[in-house]
């Protein structure tokens, strides 16, 4: 089975996309868990699906390839980050409210854009469960540019983001430039978005950016630590979901969600043990 | 001695609802100043002002000798905010990332995290007694021990001004005491300036260099053994507290 990975073309092209966000979308599933923006990621990739219905649709109709799919989707993805910032700004004190605007108002595009092209067959279902088979050469490019993208800007504002995550009002007093970094960070979000459609879906993209996470902040001490558990069961999570997915003919965007969910009931044992072990050390040395 | 803090007849107003009136006041070096004053007494909104949050409709405010508007020298200043206890509990930093945090503006964006950076963070956390919790979860401690990690985070990059927007709320009584001992050594030793907001009248009093009762306007400024005020006000002030 790992030697088809290796041996056909789009095999590989789906492992290496598969490995790529696996790293990328843990990572930035750390700070958009922590800053509770987890529904913002849900709502981009309902958005998404919208502009992977535009790009079809126009595909249908035109007969030629104006603009591609994931293209599409990536545009209305950026597009409706600057929207939810927008309506963040609009709403102060309800806040919360841009997530259901944005998310319904992505799925009913996608409903009109699906109807007008009077349905579509195998290539819309790829797009919401994710496949093996659907990352072309010029997909992974996409891809690798963007994690390329994703990994610069985290380095760069690594340490901004953080104290922003941690306490917005002090990173404000401390004269950094809030706003913007956050505006970047969504751009990012959108980005990452549209990179993992095509391996996880649009359903289930936003649950790749938050589950490791949400394993990893069970076990870890410290945001670095956090960091490095997210991604490894991220990627945990794709490589395993992926060859299952492959060897059960099943979409790997449900095996990939499977396996991490599993991960997150395994930290919660882990954490319980490590939380007992604490305590009987603790007993030990009262008693001695 | 120098001035590190001037306020001179300052007027703000929230849309149509005045918050100060004609308030002035001065820091000076090594001063440990506690402000005080009723709820809506527009202490937090003096603190906006001063930190340059805010701008006041009139009057002006020069921090260490330079308008509030072309201050640049912030790494003289440190916050530490009322909400700063209020963090998301389930947040996982340590010790050692949260008070790494105080430096990020002074490395800014280019630069890297150095050792040099890593001994400034490991000797602030050591100035509030907090050595043995440096890689311990923030979450894991108590309030009071969060509150000293907060003040690591201020004193990190070595400032001059510190200013503290109550900082002993949701601190048991037992803390507050060490809390406001570890204020006056840093006072005392390092001669860092303070000025802290609290409704705390009694534990302010036994500390504090210097007294401000702000209720829109300054109602007394001196020393804290000769502070007194109306039995109606300090009703006031009792019935925020309890």
């Amino acid at each position: 089975m790992i030697a088809d990975f290796l041996q056909f073309e789009f095999l590989r092209n789906t492992l290496y996309t598969g490995l790529l966000i696996g790293l990328i979308a843990p990572l930035l599933g750390c700070f958009i868990v922590v800053r509770r923006l987890s529904l913002i990621a849900d709502a981009l990739s309902h958005v998404t699906l919208a502009g992977i219905a535009f790009g079809l649709l126009l595909e249908k109709k035109l007969a030629t390839p104006v603009i591609s799919p994931f293209y599409a989707g990536l545009g209305f993805s950026v597009l409706a980050s600057l929207l939810i910032e927008k309506l963040r700004n609009m709403f102060r004190n309800f806040q919360e409210i841009a997530i259901p605007i944005i998310l319904s108002g992505g799925v009913g595009l996608s409903v009109i854009f699906i109807s007008l092209a009077n349905g579509f067959t195998t290539d819309l279902f790829s797009y919401l469960f994710g496949s093996v088979s659907a990352v072309s050469s010029e997909d992974l490019r996409v891809i690798v540019i963007i994690s390329v993208i994703v990994l610069l800007v985290i380095g760069v504002l690594y340490k901004q983001l953080l104290v922003l995550s941690f306490d917005e009002e002090h990173a404000r007093v401390s004269g950094l430039h809030a706003k913007a970094i956050h505006f970047i960070f969504m751009l990012l979000v959108a980005l990452v978005i549209a990179a993992s459609i095509r391996i996880v879906g649009v359903l289930l993209v936003s649950a790749l950016m938050t589950i490791p996470v949400a394993a990893a902040i069970r076990l870890a001490k410290g945001f670095k630590q956090a960091m490095v558990l997210a991604i490894i069961f991220g990627e945990t999570s794709v490589i395993v979901g992926l060859f299952s997915g492959y060897y059960f003919e099943i979409p790997p965007g449900g095996t990939i969600v499977v396996v991490s969910i599993l991960i997150l009931l395994l930290s919660f044992i882990v954490q319980k043990l490590l939380l007992a072990n604490k305590r009987k050390t603790a007993f030990e040395k009262g008693v001695s | 001695m120098t001035s590190i803090l001037q306020i001179d007849t300052i007027n703000f107003s929230y849309e149509q609802k005045a918050a100060l009136r004609e308030v002035s006041l001065q820091v000076k070096k090594g001063d440990f100043l506690g402000l005080i004053g009723p709820n809506g007494g527009g202490k937090t909104t003096l603190i906006k002002l001063a930190l340059g949050m805010l701008q006041p409709n009139k009057g002006s405010i020069e921090l260490f000798g330079q308008s509030i508007s072309s201050f640049k020298d912030w790494n003289k200043v440190s916050f530490v905010s009322q909400k700063a206890n209020a963090f998301n509990k389930g947040f996982p930093a340590t010790v050692f990332e949260v008070v790494a945090m105080g430096l990020t503006p002074k490395i800014g964006y280019f630069r890297r995290f150095s050792a040099k950076h890593r001994a400034a963070v490991k000797q602030a956390v050591a100035q509030v007694d907090m050595s043995e919790y440096l890689h311990e979860n923030i979450s894991s401690l108590s309030g009071g021990q969060q509150q000293r990690v907060f003040i690591a985070r201020a004193l990190v990059s070595q400032p001059e001004l510190i200013i503290l927007d109550e900082p002993t709320v949701g601190i048991d009584h037992a803390n507050v005491k060490g809390f406001y001992e570890l204020l006056q050594r840093l006072n005392e030793e390092k001669g860092l300036t303070l000025v802290m907001i609290t409704h705390d009248l009694a534990g302010i009093a036994q500390y504090a260099s210097k007294l401000v009762y702000l209720d829109q306007q300054v109602q007394y400024e001196g020393s804290p053994e000769q502070f007194s005020l109306p039995e109606s006000d300090l009703h006031v002030l009792r019935g925020i507290h309890a």
